[in-house]
């Protein structure tokens, strides 16, 4: 567990590096919230709700998945993992003496650590900008329950890339595979707008997979729109997934490995 | 022109010997483009199934945009994307000296040597999404409509290679590209999921003017749905000829400027 940490600690170190990257994250919560206003200002004009939400109200789940979204670095996970099966470099985490799922785990985790510092500028700069504080209106228990969601989505989402990386073994180019699957994925976590738009059989059909958990409960339960029950539910859901697809990974990871040729470090 | 034409037909021949041994990525960009503008459509047609409008904008319009804009996207991306997408990366390394060593226009060149031909079948589904989109509106589909639509698309297309041209041209006067590629990379995102039409204020003159992304798919839109009147059609052609002069100036002072970084 401590050479975890470790990897966690210097992961979270070696973002000061990229400044930038992490500046340019942060901002675009800026773009976003700055799309959802412009939208949604247009469709809520001469509207109190749509679909249960106020504007301000809308504005706010915006912020909590842009805010959620922006620590989220997973995806550079299956791009890594891909690039260094592909490359040769993977060997590094074949000889060390530690698991790589958690190898990634721990370093994706360091790094959203240090991301979710200025996201949480970001938001809050952003909250008074666009003045949605109205927005929020989740008791203590809704947002402890939104919390535990929101890091237990980011463990998931790791595992998650961390699957899709795994298959490079198999079919060694898989680039188009990871962009077409981050825009339906951004739609499953409810990033790109909420879920309870969509017809309700879809959105429970939805709920049994862990994807809307990851962002769009977590956002339900900060701007009251979904209560603790919902979220208990949400949160048992996500846990089952993320057990069940770490324990696939590295039965997945001892069944492929086998078939890497790489050579380089 | 028809020696450069040949040499655009010469390069595409060879772009396609090089990506047909890549056989699985092949259609990756349609696969990866494709899905976004698909779930593009998917959440316009859930809003639209709470509200009758936006901005005074209909279903069908906005699917039309969506449609126009993807066209945009599949346009750049079969043709110059990948081209141009390399340039900051050449400027650095001094690979620039390849291109004004060998004969004919290294900016043809550089733009049209990387086609990417599996982007092509984009183009087919962004007409997909306009004729649905021209379904809901009601909108009968005449030559003389195609034929204005199909002018204005190429238009704003070359509007958009003058953006992608502008932007990849700075890396000739500053170290890293980075900011200008995330900053290009924010605003088309802004820009293909919000109409020009609900831009307002400030907001407007950054987006109609400063860096006119917004009017690129809402103008073919507005032209299809018979609301651009002569003024707006002709605020767009002259934006579209003022952005190519300067594209086209930037891009010599650029090469001016331009310090070999090879041996």
């Amino acid at each position: 567990m401590k050479k975890y940490l470790v990897i966690a600690q210097t992961a979270f170190k070696a973002q000061i590096v990229y400044r930038f990257d992490v500046g340019m994250t942060a901002l675009a919560t800026l773009w976003k919230l700055l799309f959802a206003w412009i939208l949604w200002g247009a469709i809520f004009e001469g509207r109190q709700s749509v679909s249960g939400f106020s504007f301000q109200t809308m504005l706010a789940y915006y912020l909590v998945v842009s805010f959620l979204s922006s620590m989220d670095l997973s995806s550079g996970v299956s791009f890594e993992l891909s690039n260094r099966i592909r490359g040769g470099t993977f060997s590094k985490f074949m000889v060390l003496p530690a698991s790589p799922q958690l190898q990634f785990l721990a370093q994706s985790l360091g790094s959203s650590a240090y991301y979710a510092l200025f996201a949480l500028l970001a938001a809050l700069g952003c909250a008074l900008l666009f003045r949605i504080r109205a927005g929020f209106s989740a008791g203590p228990a809704e947002i402890l329950c939104a919390l535990c969601l929101a890091i237990l989505g980011l463990i998931f989402m790791v595992s998650y890339h961390y699957c899709i990386g795994l298959l490079t073994f198999k079919f060694q180019e898989i680039s188009f595979f990871l962009h077409m699957q981050g825009n339906l994925i951004a739609f499953a976590t409810g990033a790109m707008l909420p879920l309870t738009l969509l017809p309700k059989p879809v959105l429970d059909l939805l709920s049994a997979l862990p994807f809307p958990h990851v962002g769009y409960l977590p956002a339900m339960l900060l701007t009251g729109q979904a209560g603790l029950v919902e979220g208990l539910k949400g949160f048992v859901v996500l846990l089952l997934w993320t057990a069940g697809l770490m324990a696939a990974n590295r039965l997945l990871y001892e069944r492929l490995r086998v078939q890497y040729d790489g050579v380089g470090i | 022109m028809r020696r450069n034409l040949r040499f655009i037909w010469l390069l595409t021949k060879l772009r396609l010997a090089h990506t047909m041994v890549f056989r699985v990525s092949f259609f990756g960009a349609f696969f990866a483009d494709g899905a976004l503008f698909l779930v593009q459509m998917l959440a316009f047609s859930l809003i639209y199934g709470q509200v009758d409008g936006i901005g005074g904008w209909s279903r069908g319009q906005m699917m039309i945009f969506i449609g126009s804009f993807s066209m945009l996207n599949g346009l750049s991306m079969f043709l110059c994307f990948f081209g141009l997408a390399d340039l900051p990366r050449k400027i650095r390394e001094g690979g620039i000296d390849l291109y004004l060593t060998k004969p004919g226009n290294p900016l043809l060149r550089l733009s049209f040597e990387s086609m990417d031909l599996g982007s092509a079948p984009l183009l087919l589904l962004s007409a997909f999404i306009v004729a649905h989109g021209m379904a809901i509106e009601g909108i009968m589909l005449t030559l003389p409509l195609i034929l204005y639509y199909g002018a204005l698309i190429l238009a704003m297309g070359l509007l958009y290679y003058d953006m992608e041209l502008i932007l990849r041209t700075i890396p000739f006067f500053v170290i890293s590209a980075t900011a200008i590629e995330r900053l290009e990379g924010d605003m088309l995102t802004l820009n293909f999921k919000i109409p020009g039409v609900l831009y307002k204020g400030g907001f407007k003159l950054l987006f109609y003017f400063v860096l006119p992304y917004g009017i690129m798919a809402t103008v073919p839109t507005e032209a299809l749905s018979g609301v651009l009147g002569p003024w707006g059609l002709a605020y767009a052609l002259a934006i579209v000829a003022g952005f190519t002069a300067f594209a086209l100036w930037f891009w010599g002072l650029g090469l001016r400027n331009y310090k070999s970084a090879s041996s």
